[in-house]
């Protein structure tokens, strides 16, 4: 599994496993939040320490799940951004639409 | 998208009476024209401008028409371009030395002018169906192009190292494993076009392997032979329901292996053929465009750009030159998020939809700045419901010839590079602004860059960043920056940082390649 899911009472973790995320995995992503949403989870985070880097379409998939849950009165914030995940939001301006945390303690305490 | 007949015809002629005459009809039909009393001044229009269709007088001073005409075919980028004599000299001779030198009409003076203009419609049209027939034929060879490469996997020292010969002998570049799970690494690290594999390996045997090579999305697909002993029906049995391409019992010797791929990769092949082909005509009837056929031309300015579809497959990159009027250029570099094979065809119709929204807010502007466009096409996107769902990048350029300033404004996009050519230094020009269709209020803002002469400005998408060499380093960390500090005033900078890339690369892509570059001359 690329994707692996943890709860801490209502928060949902959502650890991405891959190195590289990219459009190989985007789709499949994408469906796995779109689950978390539809059964009412309105606190997701997903993290991202793992990854070494992530690709346009890979993104797309974070903002459209993002523009759903807080549609829906939710949040989607993120975790464990390494330097060229960093640059890759910040490049793309998608650092001022996602709050990010350092640890997934720090975003789980986030939302109490 | 269609297409207005903005086709531009160099016209020759020694006689300023029949170049006004001819030139006045001809820009009735709205072709520009560009007008010559020479072969000198006609030949550089033709170096500076697209031309489309050259109309040229015999019977001239400097040089004559037939040996001008020989002088343009010589070149390589004039060899197809449409060339008409329009003389008086009309005899039979005339006629087979206009064939010749390589003319492809000649219309006898005094001529009728709607058989003119019939002529050069007719033959811009042709030269239109050629240029769409042979990018077909290039995709297709491009599709079809390079070695197929194998992975076999067989724990088998021996007759991995046989295969492997033989396989490189037929003509396919042939990787061979001993070890399944590096296999597997190989594999996702770089994917082949077949696998080949063994069953009988000790550790993960070959039945593993490919439950494996299942899990993963891209390799899937991904043709797969299973390599098998004598008398194990039953394991091959069990392969068709892994559902594997084929199976060979290797006891029928290494020739008979070849022979069987090379039938795979065939039928493979065609079918993609006919993928692509089927798209383009699709695209083709629609005229739906995203990537405009030429150069834009602006004094004082060179501007190019290059793009290369993922796979030969039209998807979410998108580049447009708009001529506000004399003096303004809107440039634009766009890219559609995804660009998966299933979504090709949403990348592809969004990449026209922000092409023509833009196109639609330009001309309803009064003032053309690249924030206001992007406010009033972020607006346009965002309300619409339909696509709601996909996020576009954009950036966007107007350039003033006149007073040489160059406003920039961004939506999620990459930076655009500037190298200015006094102090050989190069910036990335940050913007603020969202991606489009995100929010309604996109928070987007100017950037202002006076150009000087021999300064650069670069816009490249994301494809040319991230692509990645054999060894996994991107094109943006350290060696486009390289490629650009190569540029002097006497090199093309389209042409290097191309270069560069596709020797980076090995012209392996992995994404939709886009570059625009824009030099003061």
């Amino acid at each position: 599994m690329d994707f692996i899911k943890e709860n801490y009472g209502d928060v949902i973790v959502q650890i991405v496993d891959l190195t590289r995320a990219t459009m190989r995995e985007a789709d499949e992503f994408k469906r796995v939040l779109a689950e978390d949403i539809e059964r009412g989870h309105k606190k997701l985070i997903v993290d991202l320490t793992v990854c070494e880097f992530i690709d346009s379409t890979f993104l797309g998939a974070l903002v459209i799940s993002l523009k759903k849950i807080t549609n829906l009165g939710g949040d989607l914030r993120l975790v464990g951004f390494q330097p060229a995940v960093h640059s890759m939001f910040e490049l793309t301006r998608m650092n001022r639409v996602f709050d990010s945390y350092k640890s997934k303690e720090e975003a789980v305490k986030s939302f109490n | 998208m269609i297409e207005t007949n903005n086709k531009t015809i160099l016209l020759i002629d020694d006689d300023i009476t029949i170049r006004k005459l001819v030139s006045r009809h001809l820009k009735n039909d709205q072709y520009n024209v560009l007008e010559a009393s020479g072969s000198k001044e006609g030949f550089n229009h033709l170096l500076n401008n697209n031309v489309d269709l050259v109309l040229c007088d015999v019977t001239m001073e400097e040089m004559d028409g037939f040996t001008f005409c020989k002088q343009v075919r010589q070149h390589d980028n004039y060899r197809l371009i449409p060339f008409v004599f329009v003389t008086a000299k009309n005899s039979f001779e005339d006629r087979s030395h206009a064939h010749e030198v390589g003319g492809d009409d000649l219309i006898a003076k005094p001529f009728d002018i709607n058989e003119l203009l019939l002529k050069v419609r007719t033959l811009l049209r042709r030269a239109d169906i050629y240029k769409i027939y042979g990018t077909k034929k290039n995709l297709q060879k491009s599709f079809a192009g390079g070695k197929t490469k194998i992975l076999l996997v067989d724990d088998d020292i021996t007759s991995s190292k046989i295969f492997q010969i033989n396989l490189n002998k037929s003509g396919f570049e042939c990787e061979a494993f001993n070890d399944p799970e590096e296999a597997l690494q190989r594999a996702k690290s770089s994917p082949p076009d077949i696998i080949i594999s063994d069953i009988v390996m000790p550790g993960m045997d070959g039945f593993t392997f490919r439950k494996a090579v299942l899990e993963d999305k891209e390799l899937k697909s991904v043709p797969f032979i299973f390599l098998t002993g004598k008398g194990e029906e039953e394991d091959i049995l069990s392969g068709f329901d892994l559902g594997i391409t084929d199976y060979v019992v290797k006891s029928s010797g290494p020739k008979v292996v070849a022979a069987k791929v090379t039938a795979i990769i065939h039928s493979l092949g065609k079918e993609k053929e006919k993928i692509v082909s089927e798209l383009h005509q699709a695209a083709d009837s629609l005229r739906v465009k995203v990537v405009p056929d030429n150069d834009p031309v602006l004094e004082g300015f060179q501007i190019k750009h290059w793009h290369q579809p993922f796979q030969g497959i039209p998807g979410g990159d998108f580049i447009d030159f708009i001529q506000i009027d004399e003096d303004n250029i809107v440039i634009v570099l766009g890219d559609v998020m995804g660009k998966k094979w299933g979504a090709w065809y949403f990348a592809f119709a969004y990449a026209g939809y922000v092409r023509s929204a833009t196109r639609i807010v330009l001309q309803s502007l009064k003032t053309c700045t690249p924030k206001e466009i992007l406010k009033e096409v972020n607006k346009a996107v965002y309300q619409d419901a339909k696509i709601s769902e996909v996020f576009a990048t954009l950036s966007i350029i107007v350039l003033n010839r006149k007073t040489r300033h160059l406003l920039y404004a961004g939506a999620g996009d990459l930076p655009v590079l500037f190298k200015n050519a006094a102090s050989s230094e190069i910036n990335k020009i940050y913007v603020k602004g969202m991606l489009l269709g995100y929010a309604a209020d996109g928070n987007y803002e100017d950037s202002l860059v006076r150009l000087n002469q021999h300064d650069v400005i670069i816009l490249a998408s994301d494809g040319i960043i991230e692509s990645r060499n054999l060894s996994g380093e991107q094109f943006g960390k350290n060696d486009l920056l390289k490629s650009i500090k190569d540029i002097s005033p006497s090199v093309d900078p389209l042409e290097i940082i191309k270069t560069e890339f596709i020797n980076f690369t090995g012209g392996k892509f992995e994404d939709d390649i886009s570059l625009i570059t824009i030099r003061a001359e």
